[in-house]
């Protein structure tokens, strides 16, 4: 730790003026129990994060899976009025939720690996605002009149970590290392139909697919893109993921198992994304990704000064918004998806129950009680941050909180409440088990709302919480009824990850819905993309396939000498810019 | 006495055939697949999928991984880590020393604390010391050790500065988690230490100690307290296990990088060989301790002998 973010510099200001609150303590105490531990990275459905979560999740400050965009007035202040010339120097202290398995590209999809290790490794493209690609290690790129062959030109001087040049060749080496069958890369899906690479020239490179992939753009964005040194790779061998060699702002220092990775500058980087101010070599020294499993401990570790960033529980959040050795960076247009699913079997494979079930989802007070303001109702079956997501489709094919509507969808379908007061057909009563996993406090506390609303309509719900692992298994073999489930994933392909037959946890299959998903998912014109997902959007909510609940935001916290953090459209934590008051 | 503990140490391969067997048939009780939640919410490629779980031995039956593993185990060997990739060992070997250091930081302020307390009360019964001493073991033992674990880093990290939240393995670094465990350890023994010692001090040759003089220290510390011993030793022996067990939460909350953090990441993500490489280390640790303080029995009590 150096002078900058020393505790002691933030704990004189905080002893001078916090005392011993009881509100504090309770703050610190009730953070915890949610270690979300997902598996995934921006692309997985997470775990919990809620601030933990699984992380790249809002768990890892390091690695939101999310994005950026939305700051709030103290660093859009910071931003906007620039209070002094960045400044050299200093480690920047992270957190991540545990010790990743490979920093390797090819070797990992893990969410905490992906987040430590986007900044070791460029990528050809990045996400731009308005959701298209836009030139990073690439200068330009041409597609094939269909769609199918994508030929990517590679800046002149871009170099590794080790002295060696980022050419067509690393790049060419860099993809067929997730293409090969040895390497049993668990990123290959992410490479969609591409079959293989040819080298047109030193720095242009020919994809070669077996039809167009529209995901394709954003998945070579995030870190399964990330560009290797091939000579690092062939001095390392398998030793590779521990010994990680790119061309990005922080070169590898160390890892010790288990306790923490160590990032440094690289000196000679040249930073070509354009929606980052610094183009040269990053101000911080050092990163420093420590490993700290637990919320409560994060924050603290933050509010001692231990930590510089984190990400910061719902609950917390307004007290560290009015604490003035804080700020808070949200990211509000995430890419965070939480919406109820349905087991294929009766009556939840009749459209009216799921319809009726669906409005009676009251988003608003579920956001407002639940999640403390920190999230965003949404009426579609993708999160509110992707490319395609258009409030009005929600409006006129969703299904907004109505009990009188959902009263009438099941009377027209000839339900009526029985004796009881629960609604029957004369065949089946709706009664069921809301299955959710432990550890995500918000979606407890959503899912309790929830039970009550649709008791009250007269539906006989009990609620079921599981660990993460074991609820996994459960729905994957259909033992459930309904779950409340919680997605991350930053490209409208996600529709086809639920959806697709025979759906992510075989409960759906539909031939129609399949061709409108691969008509989006082949689409590569970004407007005609959008144009095609959409028609996806409107099946899907005609269907009620599922009830679309809500985008969680992201919210992270750092110290008021943090200047410059932000997180990047896909939630991608963005420390070039960074730079420590000392 | 060698041959004792010969005995004792052999009576570890059944302990550990036990073990193995309980451990592994988790796989079968516990629900959730380490590959699945891999890439759980991910694109997958079916056939990479089926390469891990090759390489992971997974798609073998469960009587042959069992087989598999035993085997590895007797030539030491504990398997690969399904989530970080490295050999079970070596990430069993880095963080060890974290739990083992912080176990016995714990133990010797349980020890120092529980005498202590336990003694005095003993001595002064009925007085106000005995009352605050007990209402300090009763407040020990019915605190959750992970609360008491924030409360302290709230007061002595966050608002006062006196010590790191993050664990590190330095003077300073190791009193919260120490303290944490330590205090919690060293209710059990108070109360033990108390009982035990009022026992003793109602004994004749206590009376006769005192009769013939003898300073009340002197009284207490040599003929009281060495003949309340064996009590104490056994508590202290269970403790230790206890400690090693606490650890495990004590460990996430101050980010304290040992295996009891590791085994709360293992089990997440459902890393079996992970898990059992963990429960195998703490259980032999745990049998091991307990042969010392049955050897330490015949140390402190000459009646006590092995054969």
């Amino acid at each position: 730790m150096d002078q900058t973010n020393s505790p002691n510099r933030l704990l004189d200001v905080i002893r001078s003026d916090r005392l011993v609150t009881r509100r504090g303590f309770v703050r610190l105490l009730g953070l915890g129990a949610a270690i979300p531990v997902g598996a995934s990275l921006l692309a997985a459905c997470e775990t919990d994060d809620d601030d933990d979560d699984v992380v790249v999740d809002d768990t890892d400050p390091a690695a939101p899976d999310d994005d950026p965009d939305e700051v709030d007035d103290d660093v859009a202040d910071d931003e906007d009025v620039p209070d002094g010339e960045p400044q050299r120097g200093g480690i920047l202290n992270l957190a991540i939720i545990e010790d990743p398995d490979s920093m390797d590209p090819a070797g990992t999809i893990q969410a905490t690996a992906s987040s430590v290790q986007a900044h070791i490794y460029d990528r050809l493209v990045y996400i731009s605002e308005d959701r298209t690609p836009e030139p990073w290690v690439a200068e330009d790129w041409e597609a094939s009149d269909d769609g199918t062959e994508l030929t990517f030109h590679i800046r002149s001087g871009v170099m590794f970590h080790d002295g060696t040049e980022l050419d067509g060749d690393a790049v060419k080496q860099s993809f067929e290392r997730i293409l090969d069958p040895d390497m049993a890369s668990p990123a290959l899906a992410q490479m969609g139909t591409l079959q293989e690479l040819e080298l047109i020239d030193d720095h242009s490179v020919l994809f070669r697919f077996e039809e167009p992939y529209a995901p394709f753009y954003t998945n070579i964005s995030i870190s399964y893109g990330g560009i290797v040194s091939p000579a690092a790779v062939e001095e390392h061998g398998d030793g590779f993921g521990r010994n990680p060699v790119g061309s990005g702002p922080f070169q590898f220092k160390e890892w010790p198992t288990g306790q923490r990775i160590a990032l440094e500058r690289f000196e000679d980087y040249v930073n070509y994304r354009g929606d980052d101010t610094n183009d040269g070599a990053a101000y911080v020294d050092e990163l420093h990704f420590d490993i700290i499993s637990d919320v409560s401990t994060r924050l603290a570790a933050l509010e001692s000064g231990e930590l510089d960033i984190s990400d910061v529980d719902r609950q917390q959040a307004p007290d560290i918004e009015e604490d003035p050795n804080f700020q808070i960076i949200r990211w509000e247009d995430a890419t965070n998806h939480n919406f109820l699913e349905f087991v294929d079997r009766e009556p939840f494979n009749y459209p009216e129950v799921r319809r009726a079930i669906a409005c009676c989802v009251d988003r608003q007070t579920i956001v407002d009680a639940a999640y403390n303001g920190y999230a965003s109702p949404n009426l579609l079956p993708m999160p509110t941050g992707l490319a395609g997501w258009d409030e009005e489709i929600g409006m006129e094919h969703g299904y907004p909180f109505d009990l009188d509507r959902a009263q009438q969808i099941l009377e027209d379908a000839g339900w009526e409440i029985g004796d009881d007061g629960v609604w029957t057909d004369g065949e089946h009563r709706l009664d069921f088990t809301l299955l959710f996993y432990s550890g995500n406090e918000n979606i407890r506390v959503a899912c309790e709302i929830l039970q009550a609303t649709l008791n009250d309509f007269g539906m006989d719900v009990e609620l079921q919480v599981m660990d993460f692992g074991a609820m996994q298994g459960v729905i994957e073999e259909g033992d459930f009824d309904v779950n409340w489930m919680r997605w991350t994933w930053p490209d409208p392909v996600i529709l086809s990850l639920l959806f697709e037959s025979p759906g992510w946890v075989g409960q759906v299959s539909d031939e129609e819905l399949d061709e409108l998903l691969l008509a989006a998912d082949t689409e590569m014109d970004p407007d005609a993309r959008i144009d095609r997902v959409q028609d996806a959007l409107r099946y899907i909510l005609d269907q009620a396939i599922v009830a679309p609940i809500l985008t969680d935001w992201v919210i992270n916290a750092a110290g008021s000498h943090v200047h410059g953090y932000r997180l990047d459209t896909l939630g991608g934590a963005r420390y070039i810019d960074v730079w420590l008051e000392q | 006495m060698a041959r004792y503990i010969v005995r004792r140490l052999l009576l570890l391969i059944p302990i550990w055939i036990g073990i193995l067997a309980l451990t592994f048939l988790m796989r079968v009780l516990v629900p959730g697949d380490p590959v699945e939640i891999m890439f759980f919410g991910q694109q997958r490629d079916p056939e990479v999928v089926a390469m891990i779980q090759r390489d992971l031995g997974l798609d073998r039956p469960l009587y042959e991984q069992f087989f598999i593993y035993v085997w590895g185990v007797m030539q030491g060997d504990l398997g690969t880590s399904i989530t970080t990739q490295n050999a079970v060992w070596d990430e069993i070997k880095a963080r060890f020393p974290y739990t083992f250091v912080l176990t016995l930081t714990s133990l010797g302020i349980a020890i120092v604390i529980g005498l202590v307390a336990g003694i005095l009360s003993a001595v002064y019964k009925d007085s106000i010391i005995d009352a605050v001493a007990m209402i300090f073991a009763l407040a020990g033992l019915s605190m959750p050790a992970f609360w008491l674990g924030l409360l302290l880093i709230y007061i002595f990290a966050v608002q006062l500065g006196w010590f790191p939240v993050l664990g590190e393995m330095s003077a300073r670094g190791m009193v919260l988690p120490s303290v944490t465990l330590g205090v919690i350890a060293s209710a059990v023994l108070a109360r033990i230490v108390r009982s035990s010692m009022l026992e003793v001090l109602n004994e004749d040759y206590v009376r006769s100690a005192r009769a013939k003089g003898l300073i009340e220290r002197t009284v207490i510390v040599r003929h009281a307290l060495k003949n309340a011993l064996i009590p104490i030793l056994t508590i202290i022996g269970l403790q230790f296990g206890g400690l090693l067990s606490g650890a495990f939460v004590i460990e996430v909350v101050f980010a304290w990088h040992g295996i009891g953090e590791l085994a709360v990441i293992a089990l997440q993500r459902r890393d079996f060989p992970l898990i059992q490489g963990v429960i195998l280390v703490v259980a032999t640790t745990y049998v091991l301790v307990n042969l010392i303080v049955d050897v330490l029995y015949a140390v402190v009590d000459p009646r006590i002998t092995y054969s």
